[in-house]
C-alpha cells in the first residue's frame, strides 16, 4: 500500500494517506479535518478533537479481520443522547474496505450497498415494524438521531463534523442493516456480528 | 444506597468473573420491578403476577457484555443475539419464534418492567421509570427473548433487543466468580446431606425390614404345642388337667388361646391355668363366652365373643401343665377349645420400629438434619427391632 504523507496545516502533525480513492483525512491530534487536494490539505473542514475511550482499533492499528489482514485508516464517531459509537474505516488485505462499528463493545461489519429502491422517510421509520428494504422485509431495532462528533485518519468521503444524522438499525433475516439518512443522500448497509475471536488487533 | 435495593446476593459492583474463557467485571445493577404474566404448564393458563429482579451488567476485558438476571427463582446469563426471524408479538399471541427454523413456540413469559434503582457505569443511559417490554419462549433450554423499550411518553418504541438466556444455578455462578466462602459453604452443605441421607436410607431400610417381620408377625401364630376341644359340660368342677408340655424356651412368648363353639343367645365361662412341674398355678387366662343375637330394625344382628387368649413368657425351662375350667350351665352345648403355641411372634413391636424408623427418615429428609437426637432415636429403634427379632418379648 502506497502512503502519501502529508501534514497537518493546522498543527503540523504527520497525516499519512494510504488510500488513493481517500478525500479527506482528520488529523488525530489537534481533530482539524481536511480535504485532500492535488495541491496538498486543504483545511477547510471544521475542527473537533474527539475524546480518547478505550478501544482495541486505533487509526493505523493492523489486524486480522476473520483470517483476513487489515489496516485502520479512518474512525468516525457519532454522538446521540444516550451516548456515542464509533465507525472504523478499514482496508482489507483484498483491497475490500469495510467499516467496523464498535457500539457498547460490539463490533458489526458494514459493507455498503446501493439502495435499489426508495426507503421510507426517517420520520416514518417505526421502531418494531417490518420495512421492505432492496426485496427484504427490514426489522427495526432501533432509530436515533446522531451528531457526527467528529474522526479520524482518512475517509473516500468528506464529512462535516456536527453535521445531523438519522440511523435506523435493523435486522433483515439474521442480518443486520442499518440505514443512515445524512443531509444529501441516504446509505444503506449491510453487517454481520463480528465475535471477538474474529477480530484480532496486533499489539502496538 | 437505599436498604430496599440493597443486593440480596454475594454478586457486587467490581466483582470479576471467568465465563466461557473471557474475565468480566460488574459494572452496573440495575433494578426491575415487573408486572408478568407467566404460562402454568399444568393449569395450561397464564398467571399475571409482581415480579423484580436485579440486572447485573457485566463488561469483558475487550467490551464484551454479559448480563446476570437474579430474581427469587435464581440466577440466568444472557447474551445479545440476532435473530433471522425478528418480530415483536402481538398482544394477544400465544406463541412466537424468533428463528425461521423454530416453529412457533408458547410463550412463556411476557411482561413489562419498570426500572426502579440502578448503580454503577453503563453504556448507555438509564433512568429511573424507564419502561422496558419483552417476551419470551423456551426452545431446547435456552430462553429467547425479545425486549423492546418503550419511548417515555409510551407511544413508541425506542429500541428492540433480542437475547438468548440460559438459567444458572448460584454455585456454578460462585465458581465463575470464584467465590470460594459460598464453595466452602455449598461443600460442607453437601456433605450435611450426604450424611443426613446416609442416616435417612438406614432408617428406611430398617424401617423396611421391620415392616416385613411386622406384616410376617400378623399372619404367623406360633408353633402349636397343644389344641384339645371338650365339651364344657364334660369339665369336672376340679377342671380338666392337660400336659405335661415340656417347654424350655425361656424369655420366647408363648400363647394360650381359649375359644368356644357357643350356640345363639348364651354364655359361658373358661378358663386355662398354667400349672408348674408341681402343678402350682402360675398364670391364668379366664372369660366369659357369649353369642348373641336378634333383629331390630336395620335387620338381623348379631354379636359374640368367643375367643380370649393370654402371652406369657417363662422364667424357667420344664415340664408344665394346663388346667381347663368351665361353667357352661347355660349352654350345655357349648364347646371349649384349647391352644397352647409356643414362638409367638409379635407385631406390635415391629410396627412400633417401622413407624420410628419410617418417622425418623422422613424427619431427616424433611429437616435435612442429623440431630443426634434423631439419630440416637433411631438406633434405638433399631436396636429394639433386634432385641425383638430375638426375644419376642412381651
Amino acid at each position: 500500500m502506497t502512503v502519501q504523507q502529508y501534514n497537518c496545516p493546522t498543527c503540523g502533525a504527520p497525516l499519512p494517506v494510504e488510500n488513493r480513492f481517500s478525500l479527506q483525512v482528520i488529523c488525530s491530534y489537534c481533530g482539524q479535518s481536511s480535504r485532500i487536494t492535488p495541491q496538498g490539505l486543504d483545511p477547510s473542514g471544521e475542527k473537533a478533537l474527539l475524546a480518547d475511550f478505550p478501544s482495541i482499533l486505533s487509526i493505523g492499528a493492523t489486524g486480522m479481520l476473520r483470517g483476513t489482514p487489515f489496516k485502520v485508516l479512518g474512525m468516525l464517531r457519532f454522538k446521540y443522547d444516550g451516548g456515542f459509537w464509533d465507525e472504523w474505516f478499514l482496508a482489507l488485505d483484498t483491497g475490500k474496505k469495510l467499516w467496523l462499528q464498535e457500539d457498547e463493545g460490539e463490533f458489526t461489519a458494514f459493507e455498503k450497498e446501493q439502495l435499489t429502491s426508495p426507503v421510507p422517510p426517517f420520520e416514518e421509520m417505526q421502531v418494531g415494524s417490518l420495512v421492505p428494504v432492496n426485496g427484504k422485509q427490514f426489522f427495526i431495532m432501533e432509530k436515533r438521531r446522531a451528531v457526527l462528533a467528529g474522526g479520524r485518519g482518512e475517509l473516500t468521503f468528506v464529512v462535516t463534523p456536527h453535521s445531523a444524522v438519522g440511523c435506523v438499525d435493523g435486522n433483515a433475516g439474521g442480518i443486520l442493516m442499518s440505514i443512515e439518512y445524512l443531509p444529501d443522500e441516504i446509505n444503506l448497509s449491510w453487517g454481520a456480528e463480528v465475535p471477538l475471536e474474529e477480530l484480532q488487533v496486533d499489539a502496538p | 444506597m437505599s436498604g430496599k435495593f440493597k443486593p440480596e446476593s454475594f454478586l457486587a459492583l467490581g466483582k470479576e468473573c471467568t465465563y466461557r474463557d473471557v474475565r468480566y467485571q460488574i459494572i452496573g445493577r440495575i433494578c426491575k420491578e415487573a408486572q408478568i404474566s407467566e404460562w402454568d404448564a399444568e393449569d395450561q393458563r397464564y398467571y399475571d403476577e409482581p415480579w423484580s429482579s436485579d440486572l447485573w451488567v457485566l463488561v469483558g476485558a475487550q467490551k464484551e457484555y454479559l448480563y446476570i438476571t437474579e430474581d427469587r427463582e435464581g440466577y440466568a446469563i444472557s447474551t445479545a443475539f440476532t435473530p433471522s426471524a425478528p418480530s415483536i408479538p402481538p398482544e394477544d399471541a400465544r406463541t412466537m419464534t424468533l428463528e425461521t427454523a423454530t416453529p412457533p413456540r408458547r410463550i412463556l413469559e411476557r411482561g413489562t418492567a419498570k426500572t426502579v434503582y440502578f448503580e454503577g457505569e453503563f453504556t448507555w443511559t438509564p433512568a429511573i421509570g424507564d419502561i422496558d417490554k419483552y417476551c419470551e419462549y423456551d426452545a431446547g433450554g435456552v430462553r429467547y427473548s425479545v425486549e423492546w423499550k418503550v419511548s417515555p411518553d409510551g407511544a413508541g418504541i425506542e429500541e428492540v433487543e433480542f437475547f438468548a438466556t440460559r438459567p444458572i444455578g448460584k454455585l456454578e455462578l460462585a465458581e465463575l466468580f470464584g467465590e470460594q466462602s459460598i464453595l466452602d459453604e455449598a461443600r460442607r452443605a453437601s456433605q450435611h446431606k450426604a450424611q443426613y441421607r446416609q442416616w435417612s436410607v438406614l432408617f428406611w431400610v430398617a424401617g423396611m425390614i421391620s415392616t416385613l417381620f411386622a406384616v410376617t408377625a400378623l399372619f404367623r401364630e406360633g408353633t402349636l404345642v397343644d389344641r384339645f376341644e371338650i365339651e364344657m359340660a364334660k369339665i369336672a368342677d376340679t377342671g380338666l388337667i392337660r400336659g405335661p408340655f415340656q417347654l424350655d424356651q425361656v424369655g420366647r412368648v408363648h400363647e394360650l388361646v381359649l375359644s368356644t363353639s357357643i350356640p345363639d343367645n348364651s354364655e359361658a365361662w373358661g378358663a386355662a391355668e398354667l400349672l408348674n412341674g408341681e402343678q402350682a398355678a402360675i398364670n391364668a387366662l379366664e372369660g366369659e363366652f357369649w353369642r348373641e343375637s336378634g333383629y331390630d330394625s336395620d335387620g338381623h344382628w348379631s354379636e359374640s365373643d368367643t375367643t380370649h387368649s393370654r402371652l406369657f413368657r417363662l422364667d424357667h425351662p420344664g415340664t408344665y401343665y394346663v388346667r381347663l375350667m368351665a361353667d357352661g350351665a347355660s349352654a350345655p352345648a357349648a364347646t371349649l377349645r384349647f391352644e397352647l403355641y409356643k414362638d409367638v411372634p409379635l407385631a406390635r413391636w415391629y410396627i412400633l420400629t417401622t413407624l420410628l424408623c419410617f418417622g425418623l427418615a422422613v424427619a431427616m429428609v424433611k429437616y435435612q438434619s442429623t440431630n443426634p437426637l434423631y439419630i440416637v432415636a433411631g438406633l434405638f429403634a433399631v436396636g429394639y427391632f433386634v432385641l425383638s427379632m430375638l426375644a419376642d418379648d412381651d
